[in-house]
């Protein structure tokens, strides 16, 4: 899902660098984490690390991969998720050139934050009801929602950033990066729904004591 | 490299201004120049410097760019030689950061919080772990005449998981007791 270097005007991503930057230090102020978890957080992150890795490039201008996102999320909270998932993915663009740097903020944004806290807040809503379903429509909303808003920023690129037509930046419209962008993401997202259900439970049932939730 | 510029600091604000300028400039020779002055700046390192970024455009921008010429075809008011700007841009900003990357300590620019250097440090040696462990875990299989399609099942997935989460903690639990046992970390 992640958004590749080259793609993003800095209209978009100085903006996106201010709010993100802004997050993260709420985040940091925030997270109050006991030192023994810290391991299960990084074996965690690792985790998300190596399937973000696996990922297939696709014509709409980004990436399709599973991410782990709501793993973190439900396991040791949004926030935490948020700064650990930041880490990740700056990982990822300085060590292998996945996602642009100039694209990081933005991929922090929809990756990092819209994922962990839909995902989170999701398990909430839904897990009156159940907490498999909540754990299943966790993992499936913490790859949509981010998907919708990479589409929305790529989409926009050609109407902000043009010269006589042609185009600066990403090249597509709405109209192409809704449907390539969301669509193979509803399809992912009942893949990661089914692998947050099982590592969750398996992880719960293993190493329950560890996790805040 | 080390000569010219000595410290982490120098390195991060000649990359910052490089990635800020390649942003607001249009124009495909600036975009050429600054690939032939980062591919000598990293004398010995250049052509996998350069390999690299190149690997990294194919990989996650020609799929935007091979379906955008196919658009051209069809479309007339799309311009197929944006795609020039759009692709240099990438290697340029890419090779920038694979050469800062090269250049600079990355453990000392996440020194700014507690919490990211310390979780920073866990994840990268997690990752490096998990990786050797499946290196081995292949090359244990690879030696037995077998693959990881023919021999790992569905039955077999949960406790391979386990084993590697399992020995990933451990390690990360042996490390934070180190740490915590020399004063390092805070309880």
């Amino acid at each position: 899902m992640h958004i590749p270097d080259g793609f993003i005007s800095p209209q978009t991503y100085i903006p996106a660098l201010v709010v993100s930057a802004g997050l993260l230090s709420i985040a940091y102020k925030k997270i109050d984490l006991d030192v023994e978890k810290i391991p299960f957080v990084a074996g965690v992150s690792a985790l998300s690390f190596v399937m973000m890795l696996i990922i297939i490039p696709f014509p709409g201008g980004t990436s399709v991969h599973l991410s782990g996102i709501a793993i973190i999320a439900l396991l040791f909270g949004p926030w935490v998720s948020f700064a650990s998932l930041s880490l990740v993915l700056l990982l990822q663009a300085l060590l292998f050139g996945e996602g642009g740097i100039t694209s990081l903020p933005l991929n922090i944004l929809s990756l990092a934050f819209l994922g962990s806290f839909s995902a989170y807040y999701c398990y909430k809503i839904f897990s009156k009801f159940s907490t498999k379903i909540a754990t299943l429509s966790a993992g499936f909303f913490s790859i949509v929602i981010p998907s919708v808003f990479i589409a929305f920023v790529l989409g926009l690129q050609p109407l902000i950033a043009s010269a006589d037509g042609s185009p600066l930046y990403f090249p597509f419209g709405w109209s192409v990066t809704f449907p390539s962008v969301v669509l193979p993401h509803l399809l992912l997202g009942i893949i990661e729904a089914l692998v947050t259900l099982s590592v969750v439970k398996f992880l719960r049932t293993r190493y329950g004591g560890n996790f805040s939730e | 490299m080390g000569e010219i510029l000595v410290n982490e600091k120098r390195w991060l604000f000649l990359y910052l201004s490089g990635v800020l300028f390649l942003g607001v400039v249009h124009n495909e020779f600036v975009m050429l120049l600054s690939i032939a002055f980062t591919f000598f700046l990293n004398k010995k390192a250049k052509f996998r410097i350069l390999f690299k970024a190149l690997f990294v455009i194919l990989f996650f921008n020609a799929t935007v760019t091979i379906s955008y010429l196919v658009y051209s075809f069809f479309e007339a008011s799309a311009n197929p030689y944006a795609l020039v700007l759009i692709n240099l841009r990438a290697l340029a900003i890419t090779m920038l950061t694979f050469t800062l990357i090269h250049n600079i300590n990355i453990h000392k620019a996440l020194e700014f919080h507690p919490f990211s250097s310390i979780l920073y440090s866990f994840t990268y040696a997690q990752i490096i772990l998990l990786k050797s462990m499946l290196n081995d875990y292949y090359n244990g299989l690879k030696s037995r005449g077998a693959s990881f399609k023919q021999q790992i099942n569905k039955e077999q997935l949960p406790p391979l998981f386990a084993t590697l989460f399992g020995t990933m903690l451990h390690k990360s639990n042996e490390q934070t007791m180190a740490l915590k046992s020399r004063g390092l970390l805070d309880g």
